[in-house]
């Protein structure tokens, strides 16, 4: 039987992918070599009652016109918004940012009345830039290469958009894309208690510390969420992350497509310079279509899947130095009862969002120069959620489940990725050691623990050098560079392939924005 | 024409600032300055002397032109309301370039120093000894993100240095200034500006009457400290705060007692690897001594220039005596394990603290200002000012805290000079 396309990789984006060629009326076959769909989008019940968002935990640039098109609610896609950001703090009461301005002014003056005063300003400045950046996420990559009518229009478009926001805002804009996340914070903000949370969102998924140019940009992604139309809102997926690619996944058996999990791929078959189907390993069966599209991580498409015959060396060297360099962690931890904060007891509402450990700024740096030189942070960062706490379906009553994302472990540790399995441990205490400083009845009500590093996102999920956004999300690498210029919409040097993950435009996280993009640009082009 | 000097000898902090590769020739030609030009003696590294790699020379030849066109005149102003026009040139200059070369810049000027040379060359020695006089006057480390774009400019901007340094430079544009009154040793109080403009400078109690003042103080004091807030329109005082003037270098000179240990190396730079510099970087980042300091040395009459690498201007707990004294030792241990056999006769160390006090530069910042991607071309020092006119008639920036921001290129002078006598401002 022949597919009108094989969809390599059953991460949200491709599943997202196949919906769409699917509802366009497309024979469409999804091949996914793990045992569930969803790629690290994924909950797993790996202790009896403990169900854990393994990888991704939070939900926020979820495009809704993509819920709306694959009726994804309808599919059992909920969203509940986190309620706060909350920074313990060792001496103190920590900060805890609340969705009501009076409620954060309040926390925000402990520490500077000025900048108590002046962060409703700053988020409604950011919220006028992330409208003017949001539609580069829902739209292909620009061209600057191009010359043709359309391309030069959407560059038009952009610069004509960038002059209506004004000198202040456009000055504003331009320092937002090249400063570090603390300097552009400096410039409103003097309270290193609110720059040192605030700054985290830049250094997410990336080997840069809060000191490093070019993350500040990254701040904006925390403003362009969007939540059934509330803006800024982070949510937790109700059922975890996994529930948004099964949604999705429903919606594209709906549509007509067939989906494989335990179906891993051994190569993409290349004949006269065009992917003309895929062989799946072990049985080595053939599975023919005149369109493969890979979810798959750039490097291991091309150099994994296709092979680097079949590639001209322009290419290769290209995507050889497409930088992947995993820098971050993730423990997963089952608890025997809630683990209180001793600045802060209690599981009230202040620990329904985000738990930020992020006490300074030179604590941040300093756990991300340990990591430079090979060594993962002694004391880390860690974005902590409880699910548990929102959604009584992951944890029996009474006890939780702890989703701890840490940075920095780097892929490249000075003893060589491999030795990563006898490293794993260690890393793990360093997390846990570094939340017993915060909740002191932690260790003894850990009941599970599961510690992942960029080694074991590789090896088990296909993420190369462990990168959780398939490829650094750094000015070389966006836009019209991703994943390398001349190739940033979705069509490869390779006929009939095309890629529809993080890997292309816009880039990672859970947006599926790749995925549809793919698809409206695979289905535009006749390529099925 | 005045030129006044709170110093008690003109030349500025050029001594600090062996290097004078980045003199811009059309300076030299302009001015008609009497210097002679050569090429500067080969760079030695832990490895070996320096060799540029052959694929880092292509590129930047291939992208010189494009890149001397930014720096060699006046930035265009960007602006909401302003005219496109002024940005066609640079614009065309760009796309000039080729569709290979064009997306190649555009990929590695956001890119870090340590990943584009690694592009060009295995060798750590080779590579660091590039990176290091490029983020000199940055706030960044070779793997800060855009490191490669002051390297980009350092690279395309290198000609031949003047014969005889800093010194015989600073000789010949006093000799090019021959008609002007050079006042030294002055006190220099503030700028005298009303709603009119500016009018002239006080120095101690007198004030000095002109039409036209020209200041190569940094734009910061310039404008915060010599000029009355009344008189500095609010948004351009907001901007100008906001420029970051960070200073990461000391200077060291040391006398020597004889030739000892340098054999035939004039110019040496310390780091075995990028690596060193991050490490130093990590130090300035974290207000602390570098553990190991790294050094651009050059061999002056009689002795040893060193720039010094890692010394944070806002060092926990100041620069004191104790603190002088562990760098002091932190530079002669490096430099001894980079030249074993020196005979060392007397030193002499200026720390950041001392940039700022005797030199003039708020942060210890040689440049005031430092090179980053919003702080170059028209957003140097901030969107309004690049071009070296201010909001206030009659006084102008000719600093290299301005564009373009090359150390001792004469550029940021000359470009505003030029400003003043243009017809329309």
């Amino acid at each position: 039987m022949k597919y009108d396309a094989i969809i390599v990789g059953g991460g949200h984006n491709g599943l997202t992918c196949a919906a769409y060629l699917a509802k366009a009326g497309r024979k469409v076959l999804v091949l996914e070599k793990r045992h569930v769909v969803g790629g690290v989008a994924v909950t797993e019940e790996l202790y009896p009652g403990f169900r854990y968002s393994v990888c991704s935990y939070v939900v926020s640039l979820l495009r809704p016109s993509i819920i709306r098109d694959l009726e994804l609610a309808r599919f059992g896609l909920r969203i509940v918004p986190l309620e706060c950001s909350f920074t313990p703090h060792l001496d103190g009461p920590g900060l805890c940012r609340w969705p009501d301005p009076d409620l954060t002014r309040q926390e925000i003056s402990r520490f500077s009345t000025k900048d108590a005063e002046i962060y409703p300003t700053f988020g409604k400045t950011m919220g006028q830039l992330a409208r003017f950046a949001k539609p580069i996420i829902d739209q292909n990559a620009p061209d600057p290469e191009s010359m043709k009518p359309g391309d030069l229009l959407q560059l038009l478009g952009l610069g004509k958009r960038f002059r209506d926001l004004g000198d202040d805002l456009g000055a504003l804009q331009f320092k937002l894309t090249t400063m570090s996340g603390v300097d552009f914070l400096k410039e409103w903000f003097e309270a290193d208690e609110l720059i040192a949370p605030m700054s985290c969102s830049g250094i997410i998924g990336t080997f840069l510390g809060v000191k490093s140019p070019g993350t500040a940009y990254v701040l904006l992604h925390h403003y362009m969420g969007e939540i059934d139309g509330s803006s800024r809102a982070w949510g937790f997926p109700v059922g975890g992350t996994g529930a948004v690619s099964e949604a999705i996944a429903a919606s594209a058996r709906h549509f007509g497509a067939e989906i494989r999990c335990e179906a891993p791929v051994e190569r993409i078959l290349v004949h006269n310079g065009k992917a003309s189907g895929v062989v799946l390993q072990g049985s080595g069966d053939e599975l023919v279509s005149d369109c493969i599209i890979s979810g798959c991580e750039p490097r291991l498409t091309f150099l994994g899947l296709v092979g680097e015959d079949h590639l001209d060396g322009d290419f290769t060297k290209k995507i050889k130095r497409f930088k992947l360099r995993g820098s971050s962690g993730k423990v997963n931890l089952a608890l025997d009862r809630f683990p209180e904060f001793a600045c802060r007891p209690g599981d009230g509402p202040h620990v329904r969002g985000d738990v930020a450990i992020a006490p300074s700024t030179d604590y941040l740096e300093r756990a991300y120069d340990e990591a430079k030189y090979g060594d993962f942070s002694s004391r880390p960062y860690i974005n902590v959620v409880f699910p548990s706490l929102l959604d009584r379906t992951m944890a029996p009553p009474g006890k939780h489940v702890m989703s701890c994302f840490v940075q920095y472990a780097p892929y490249e540790i000075k003893e060589g990725p491999s030795h990563w399995p006898e490293r794993r441990e260690a890393f793990g205490d360093a997390v846990v050691d570094t939340l017993a400083e915060y909740c002191p009845g932690l260790k003894e009500s850990i009941l599970h623990r599961q510690v992942l590093t960029p080694w074991d996102l590789e090896q088990e999920w296909g993420l190369t050098e462990g990168n959780i956004f398939h490829g650094e999300l750094s000015l070389d690498q966006l836009l019209f560079m991703r994943p390398t210029s001349g190739w940033a919409r979705y069509a490869t040097p390779v006929k009939n392939l095309w890629l529809c993950g993080s890997g292309a435009h816009p880039g990672g996280g859970v947006m599926a924005a790749p995925g549809a993009l793919a698809a409206k640009e695979i289905l535009k082009r006749g390529a099925v | 024409m005045t030129l006044v000097t709170r110093r008690s000898e003109v030349g500025g902090s050029a001594e600090l600032v062996h290097d004078t590769e980045l003199l811009r020739p059309w300076v030299v030609s302009e001015l008609g300055l009497d210097v002679d030009l050569a090429a500067p003696p080969p760079v030695h590294t832990p490895g070996g002397m320096l060799e540029r790699p052959g694929s880092l020379n292509e590129f930047i030849e291939a992208v010189r032109p494009f890149v001397l066109s930014l720096l060699d005149g006046p930035a265009p102003h960007v602006s909401a309301e302003a005219a496109l026009w002024p940005l066609m040139k640079p614009a065309l200059g760009f796309r000039k370039l080729g569709n290979d070369v064009m997306m190649e810049l555009l990929r590695v000027a956001p890119s870090c120093a340590s990943d584009f040379l690694a592009e060009h060359t295995d060798d750590g020695a080779t590579a660091a000894a590039l990176a290091l006089p490029a983020l000199l006057h940055t706030w960044m480390g070779p793997r800060s993100p855009s490191s490669t774009t002051p390297l980009l400019f350092r690279e395309c901007a290198r000609v031949d240095e003047v014969v005889g340094g800093p010194r015989a430079l600073i000789a010949a544009l006093k000799k090019a200034c021959a008609s002007v009154t050079i006042r030294t040793s002055a006190d220099i109080r503030r700028l005298v500006v009303d709603g009119d403009g500016c009018h002239g400078v006080q120095i101690g109690d007198e004030v000095l009457e002109a039409e036209v003042v020209l200041s190569t103080l940094g734009p910061r004091r310039t404008l915060l400290d010599l000029v009355d807030p009344m008189w500095l329109p609010h948004l351009t005082g907001r901007d100008v705060e906001c420029v970051r003037v960070r200073g990461c270098v000391s200077h060291v000179h040391v006398d020597l007692a004889g030739p000892g240990g340098l054999g035939d190396r004039r110019r040496i730079r310390t780091a075995a690897h990028p690596n060193d510099i991050e490490r130093a970087f990590d130090d300035i980042k974290h207000r602390r001594l570098p553990r190991k300091p790294v050094l651009d040395i050059r061999v002056v009459d009689g002795g040893l220039s060193i720039l010094v690498f890692g010394t944070a201007y806002d060092l926990d707990g100041g620069w004191t005596a104790e603190a002088r004294e562990g760098l002091r030792e932190r530079v002669l241990a490096t430099l001894h394990e980079a030249v074993p056999g020196l005979e060392l006769e007397g030193h002499r160390v200026v720390t950041p603290a001392d940039i700022e006090a005797e030199y003039g530069h708020e942060g210890g910042h040689l440049l005031d200002g430092e090179l980053a991607l919003d702080q170059i071309y028209s957003l140097r020092p901030t969107p309004g000012l690049s071009r070296h006119a201010t909001p206030i008639r009659g006084l102008f920036l000719g600093s290299e805290g301005c564009h373009p921001g090359l150390v001792s290129s004469g550029a940021a002078g000359l470009l505003a000079a030029r400003a003043i006598s243009a017809p329309t401002r």
